[in-house]
C-alpha cells in the first residue's frame, strides 16, 4: 500500500472514526484503526462492536493495500505533523506503516487488516429513508437524553425509531420521563419498521450529522440486527437492542387541567437559580401555576427549598389557562429538557400534582416531553 | 368440694409461689431488706445450690426485739405508713410479703439486733410456724439463714434446675445489687468459696472491674445526664460500652430505676439498644450499667410480683432522656479503631481514650511531630524524623483534646457533630474499595461503601424525620418479581413504605412500583425491595423503630457507592467532607468501622525503625 493525502483530511478523518475505537477492550485489534485503499480514496474504519464508523478521504493511491494501526498513536502522530502532504507506505512484510510528511518520518507497527472485524456496508442495499442532517441531529438531541443510563432495563437505554408512511417517530424513556419526536419524511417508507438503537450510538450519529451537509440515508440490515446511516463520506453502523419497547402511548395524557405558556429562556434562568437549592435537597423543584385575574397575566412560581442550605423563589409572568395548580419535578430532568428546546416559548400542561407534566415547545410541532412528578409537600 | 377458707400457712405458701420461685428469689428479697435497712456491708452465702442454706448477713438497722415476730407476719412492713405511701415508695420492699413467704417454705433462723438495743433476738420459724425464740448477744444488724428451701413443697423443688444454674442465678442477683449500690460492700460465698467481693468505695467503675475485669471497665464510657424538675425530673448516670465492645445476650444490660434492678427487656432495654442502633451488629448487645432516678411519684413499682418491672408515669420523657444520654456518651467516646499489625493479623480494636486514662503507649512514643493545629490538609507534614535513639527521652505528644459530652443533654442540638474526624488528606484509592488518607495521627484506610452508607443513612434519617423523603413517580411502573410472602409483607405495610417514598401495587408475581425514593437508583430498586422484605420478615414483632431501622439500613446500602467503583480525587474529598458532617462518622449503619488507623508507630515498627 502506498498513497498520498493531505494531513488536514487525514487528521479530520481519524477524529471522525476515533469515536468508535474501543480504548479498553479484550480484543486489542479494536484499539486499531483500519486504513485501506478504496478506488481513488483512503478508507478509515474503527469499531467497538457496538458501533462502527467508516470514513473516506481523498488520496492519490499508487499501490492498493490495507493495514490496521493503533488509532491513538496514528492520530497523535498525524496531529503533530505540519499541514502538508502525507505519504503512507506499508511494509507488508513487517506490517509497518511509514508516515512521511516534510522532513518527518515515523514508522508505526500495525496488525494485519484481515484480523479487523468486517462491518456491514450500505452500498448494495436500498436506503429505507433519507433525511436532512440537521433535522436528524435535532431529533436525536431532543430525544436521546431521556434514555436510561443504567442497564437494568436494556430497552430503555435505547431510542425507539418507528417508521410509518411519511413519518419517523422517535421515543426514549428512562422510567421517569419520556421524550418523543415526530419528523415528516420526504417520501413514504415502503413498509413499517420499528427498531431500538442504543442512545449512545445515536448521539455519536448526531455528531457525524453535525459535520455533514448532504442528506443522510438510513437502512436496517435484513436480519434486523443493525442499522446503517450514510452520508457522502461517512458510514455509521450500530447494533440494535433486542426487545420490545414499552407501550408509551398509554402514558401520554390526553387532556390537561392547567396549561401554561412561558418564555423558555426566562424559565431556564429561573430553574437554574432554583437548582442551586434543589440539588442540595433531593433535586425537588416546585412549579406553582396561578391563573391571572381579569386584567393581569398569570404567574408561574418556581421554588426550591433545602433545609440545611436555604431556599429560593422566582416568579414569571405567563399565560395560564385553566385552574392553576402545583407540580414538583426533579430539577435535573427539567434542566435537561430546557437545554434542548429551541423555541422561544414552551407550553406546560398538568392535571394534578400526581400526574405527569407535559411539555411542548410552542411553534415546533411533533415534540413532546413528559416528566413524572415528585411528591409534593 | 365445699368452699373453704384456706388456712394461713397454705395461703402463705400460695403467696410464696409468687414471691419465691427459686433460691435466687430468696437472695433477692433478703438483700433488698438488708439494703432497705441501710446496710454498708452485706454478705451472702449459699450452699447446696441455695437449697441447703442461704444466709444473708448485714450491718443495717436491725429489727427491734419487740417487732421480730411481726416481721414474719403477712402484710407486716415498716416501710409503708399509709395507702398514699404506696405512690411514693423509696424503699425496695413495701409489701410485707417476703419474710412470711420465705418462712412458709423453709426453715428460717433470724438473728437480729437493733442498734439501740443491747441484746439481739434469735427467732426460728419452719413452714410458717414459730419454733423458738430467745434473746441472743450479737452485733447490730441482721442475719437471716434460710435452710432446706421448699422442703415442704416438693413439687416446686422438682422444678428447679441444676445446682450450678441456681448458683449462677444467685450470683447474678448479687452482681445486680453490687452494681446498683457501689457504696455497699458486698461479698458472696458460693459453696464456701468467695465468688465476689466489692470494695464499697462508691465508684461504679471499681465494681465493674470486679465483675468484668480491668480491660472491659477501662473501655466503658461514662453516662451522665439529667433533665426536668420535681416530679418530671429524670437523672441517668452509669457506664456504657463503646460499640466495639458487645455481648451476645442482654445479660449485660444492667438497668436500675431508683436503685431497683429491672429485667433487661421491654421498652427501656430497647431504648438503650436503640441509642446504639446502627453501631451494633445484629445479635449483639451492649454492656451497660444505668442508674435511672425519677421522682418516686413518677414511677409505679407495684406492677410485678417480683418487682422486676416498673411503670413510668412519664415514660416517653424518661426514655427520651435515657436514649439521649447513652447516645451522647457514645458519640463523645467514639474513636477510630486502629489497625494493629501485631501477630500479623488485621485486628480491629477500638482505642477509647477516656478522660484521665493514660494516652495509648503508641501515641506517647510517637516521633510524629505535627500537632493538629499545624496540620496542612493539602500537604503531608508527617514529621517522621529519626527514630528515637535508645535511652533518649521522647516527650509524649500531647493527646488531642477529648471530646466532652455536653452536660446538659436537653439543650444539646442533635445535629451538631460532637465527634469530629481528624483533618484528612486524601492520598488515593486502593483496590477500588478503600480511600487512603493521612491525618496527624497516622494513615487511615476508609471503606468507601461503609463511609457513604453512613452519610446516606444520616441524611435519610434526617429527611424521614422531617417527613421529607422525596418520592419520584414512575412513568412506567416497574414490576419487581418476588415471593408471595415477601410481596404481601411489603404491600401490607404500604402506609409506612409511603413515608419512605415507595408507592407499591399488587402485581402477579411480586409488586408493581409506582414511585420510589428519589435517591434510590432504579437499578437498585429490585435489590432494595428484596432486602427490605427480608429484613422485615426477620423482625417478628416489628416495632416502628425496627421498621425505621430496616428501611434506613436497606436504603442507605442501596444508594451508596459500591466497592469496586473508581472514585476521582475530588469525589473522595467530597465523600470525606460529608463524612465529617456525620454524627457518628466512624461506623457504618451495620456497625462495622468506616475507617481504620495505622499509627506511625505501627508503621515504623513494621519497617524495623523501632522495636
Ligand atoms: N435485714 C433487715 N434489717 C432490718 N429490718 C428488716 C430486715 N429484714 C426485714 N426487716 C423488717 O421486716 C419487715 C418485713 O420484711 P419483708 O421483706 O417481709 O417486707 P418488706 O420488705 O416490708 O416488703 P416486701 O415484701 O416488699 O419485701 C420490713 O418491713 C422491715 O421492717
Ligand atoms: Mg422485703
Amino acid at each position: 500500500m502506498k498513497l498520498t493525502c493531505l494531513q488536514e483530511n487525514l487528521k479530520r478523518g481519524l477524529a471522525t472514526v476515533s469515536h468508535a475505537v474501543a480504548a479498553r477492550s479484550t480484543l486489542p485489534i479494536l484499539a486499531n484503526v483500519l486504513l485501506a485503499t478504496d478506488g481513488g480514496r483512503l478508507k478509515l474504519a474503527a469499531t467497538n462492536l457496538e458501533i462502527g464508523i467508516t470514513h473516506w478521504i481523498g488520496a492519490q493511491v499508487q499501490e492498493a493495500g490495507a493495514i490496521t494501526v493503533p488509532a491513538k498513536l496514528l492520530a497523535d502522530v498525524v496531529g503533530g505533523l505540519p499541514n502538508d502532504r502525507i505519504t503512507l507506505t506499508l511494509d507488508a512484510r513487517t506490517a509497518t506503516l511509514r508516515v512521511e510528511c516534510g522532513r518527518f518520518v515515523s514508522n508505526i507497527k500495525g496488525a494485519d487488516a484481515d484480523e479487523f472485524p468486517t462491518m456491514p456496508s450500505i452500498t448494495d442495499r436500498e436506503a429505507t429513508i433519507s433525511l436532512p442532517p440537521d433535522v436528524l441531529r435535532q431529533a436525536i438531541e431532543q430525544v436521546a437524553f431521556a434514555a436510561a443510563t443504567d442497564e437494568s432495563r436494556p430497552v430503555l437505554t435505547g431510542v425507539l425509531v418507528r417508521l410509518r408512511e411519511q413519518t419517523m417517530f422517535m421515543a426514549a424513556a428512562d422510567g421517569f420521563r419520556l421524550a418523543t419526536r415526530q419528523v415528516p419524511l420526504p417520501e413514504a417508507v415502503s413498509k413499517p419498521v420499528d427498531f431500538i438503537v442504543p442512545a449512545r450510538a445515536l448521539l455519536e450519529l448526531a455528531r457525524i450529522a453535525g459535520e455533514s451537509e448532504g442528506p443522510i440515508s438510513m437502512t436496517v440490515t435484513p436480519g434486523g440486527g443493525q442499522v446503517l446511516f450514510q452520508t457522502a463520506t461517512t458510514e455509521f453502523v450500530s447494533s440494535l437492542i433486542d426487545g420490545r419497547f414499552p407501550d408509551i402511548e398509554r402514558v401520554i395524557p390526553q387532556q390537561y387541567a392547567t396549561r401554561v405558556i412561558v418564555d423558555t429562556a426566562e424559565l431556564a434562568k429561573a430553574v437554574k437559580l432554583a437548582s442551586y437549592f434543589a440539588t442540595a435537597s433531593q433535586n425537588a423543584i416546585k412549579l406553582t401555576m396561578e391563573p391571572g385575574g381579569e386584567l393581569g397575566p398569570g404567574r408561574l412560581v418556581i421554588s426550591a427549598n433545602a433545609t440545611d442550605v436555604g431556599d429560593n423563589r422566582g416568579e414569571l409572568d405567563c399565560m395560564v389557562q385553566g385552574e392553576g395548580g402545583q407540580i414538583a419535578l426533579n430539577v435535573r430532568f427539567l434542566s435537561d429538557l430546557l437545554g434542548v428546546l429551541k423555541t422561544a416559548q414552551l407550553a406546560i400542561e398538568t392535571q394534578s400534582p400526581q400526574s405527569p407534566g407535559v411539555f411542548k415547545p410552542v411553534g415546533q410541532e411533533g415534540y413532546l416531553h413528559i416528566i413524572m412528578p415528585m411528591s409534593i409537600r | 368440694m365445699p368452699i373453704r377458707l384456706l388456712d394461713a400457712t397454705v395461703a402463705a405458701q400460695i403467696a410464696a409461689g409468687e414471691v419465691v420461685e427459686r433460691p435466687a428469689s430468696v437472695v433477692k428479697e433478703l438483700v433488698e431488706n438488708a439494703l432497705d435497712a441501710g446496710a454498708r456491708r452485706i454478705s451472702v452465702e449459699a450452699r447446696g445450690g441455695g437449697l441447703r442454706e442461704i444466709k444473708v448477713l448485714d450491718d443495717g438497722c436491725g429489727i427491734p426485739a419487740a417487732e421480730v415476730e411481726l416481721a414474719f407476719e403477712r402484710h407486716a412492713t415498716s416501710k409503708l405508713g399509709s395507702a398514699e405511701d404506696l405512690w411514693r415508695i423509696t424503699t425496695l420492699g413495701f409489701r410485707g410479703e417476703a419474710l412470711p413467704s420465705i418462712a412458709s417454705v423453709a426453715q428460717v433462723i433470724c438473728v437480729t439486733r437493733a442498734a439501740h438495743e443491747e441484746l439481739g433476738t434469735e427467732l426460728r420459724i419452719a413452714g410458717g410456724e414459730l419454733q423458738a425464740r430467745q434473746p441472743r448477744g450479737c452485733s447490730p444488724g441482721t442475719s437471716i439463714s434460710v435452710r432446706n428451701l421448699f422442703y415442704n413443697t416438693p413439687v416446686r423443688r422438682e422444678y428447679l434446675r441444676s445446682e450450678a444454674t441456681e448458683l449462677s442465678a444467685i450470683s447474678a442477683v448479687v452482681q445486680q445489687y453490687a452494681l446498683a449500690y457501689p457504696e455497699v460492700r458486698f461479698s458472696l460465698l458460693l459453696e464456701g468459696r468467695l465468688a465476689l467481693q466489692t470494695s464499697g468505695d462508691g465508684d461504679l467503675r471499681t465494681v465493674v472491674v470486679e465483675l468484668y475485669g480491668l480491660d472491659v471497665a477501662r473501655q466503658l464510657l461514662p453516662v451522665e445526664s439529667s433533665a426536668g424538675e420535681d416530679e418530671q425530673a429524670v437523672r441517668v448516670t452509669g457506664l456504657v460500652s463503646p460499640p466495639g465492645l458487645t455481648r451476645g445476650s442482654r445479660g449485660y444490660l444492667h438497668l436500675f430505676v431508683n436503685r431497683r434492678a429491672l429485667q433487661p427487656r421491654g421498652a427501656l432495654a430497647a431504648v438503650v439498644e436503640e441509642a446504639y442502633h446502627t453501631l451494633l451488629m445484629k445479635g449483639r448487645h451492649p454492656l451497660a450499667v444505668l442508674d435511672i432516678r425519677v421522682h418516686p411519684l413518677a414511677v409505679d413499682v407495684n406492677v410485678h410480683p417480683t418487682k422486676s418491672e416498673v411503670k413510668f408515669r412519664y415514660a416517653p420523657r424518661v426514655f427520651g432522656v435515657v436514649g439521649r444520654a447513652v447516645r451522647e456518651a457514645l458519640v463523645a467516646g467514639a474513636a477510630v479503631p486502629t489497625w494493629s499489625g501485631e501477630e500479623g493479623a488485621l485486628q480491629r480494636r477500638f482505642e477509647v481514650r477516656q478522660a484521665g486514662a493514660p494516652a495509648p503507649r503508641d501515641a506517647a512514643a510517637s516521633a510524629w511531630g505535627a500537632g493538629d493545629a499545624a496540620w496542612d490538609r493539602e500537604r503531608s507534614r508527617w514529621d517522621v524524623g529519626a527514630p528515637a535513639a535508645p535511652g533518649q527521652v521522647v516527650l509524649p505528644r500531647e493527646a488531642p483534646p477529648l471530646p466532652v459530652a455536653p452536660g446538659r443533654s436537653e439543650a444539646a442540638p442533635e445535629a451538631a457533630p460532637a465527634t469530629s474526624l481528624p483533618p484528612l488528606r486524601v492520598v488515593g484509592q486502593v483496590g477500588l474499595t478503600y480511600i487512603v488518607a493521612e491525618a496527624p495521627e497516622g494513615m487511615y484506610l476508609i471503606d468507601q461503601h461503609a463511609a457513604h452508607e453512613r452519610i446516606t443513612y444520616e441524611r435519610l434519617m434526617a429527611q424521614h424525620a422531617r417527613g421529607a423523603v422525596e418520592s419520584q413517580g414512575m412513568l412506567l411502573p416497574q414490576a419487581v418479581p418476588m415471593a408471595p410472602a415477601a410481596a404481601a409483607l411489603l404491600l401490607g405495610n404500604a402506609a409506612q413504605l409511603a413515608a419512605w417514598g415507595f408507592a407499591l401495587d399488587p402485581w402477579g408475581d411480586g409488586v408493581l412500583v409506582r414511585a420510589a425514593p428519589v435517591t434510590l437508583p432504579l437499578e437498585e430498586l429490585p435489590g432494595a425491595l428484596h432486602e427490605l422484605a427480608d429484613r422485615l420478615a426477620g423482625q417478628g414483632g416489628s416495632t416502628p423503630l425496627d421498621w425505621r431501622e430496616a428501611v434506613l439500613i436497606t436504603l442507605s446500602c442501596h444508594t451508596s457507592v459500591r466497592a469496586g467503583q473508581p472514585l476521582t480525587l475530588e469525589e473522595m474529598r467530597q465523600l470525606l467532607h460529608q463524612l465529617e458532617q456525620c454524627v457518628s462518622p466512624r461506623t457504618c449503619p451495620h456497625g462495622r468501622p468506616t475507617m481504620i488507623l495505622m499509627t506511625p508507630a505501627q508503621i515504623e515498627r513494621q519497617f524495623g525503625r523501632r522495636a
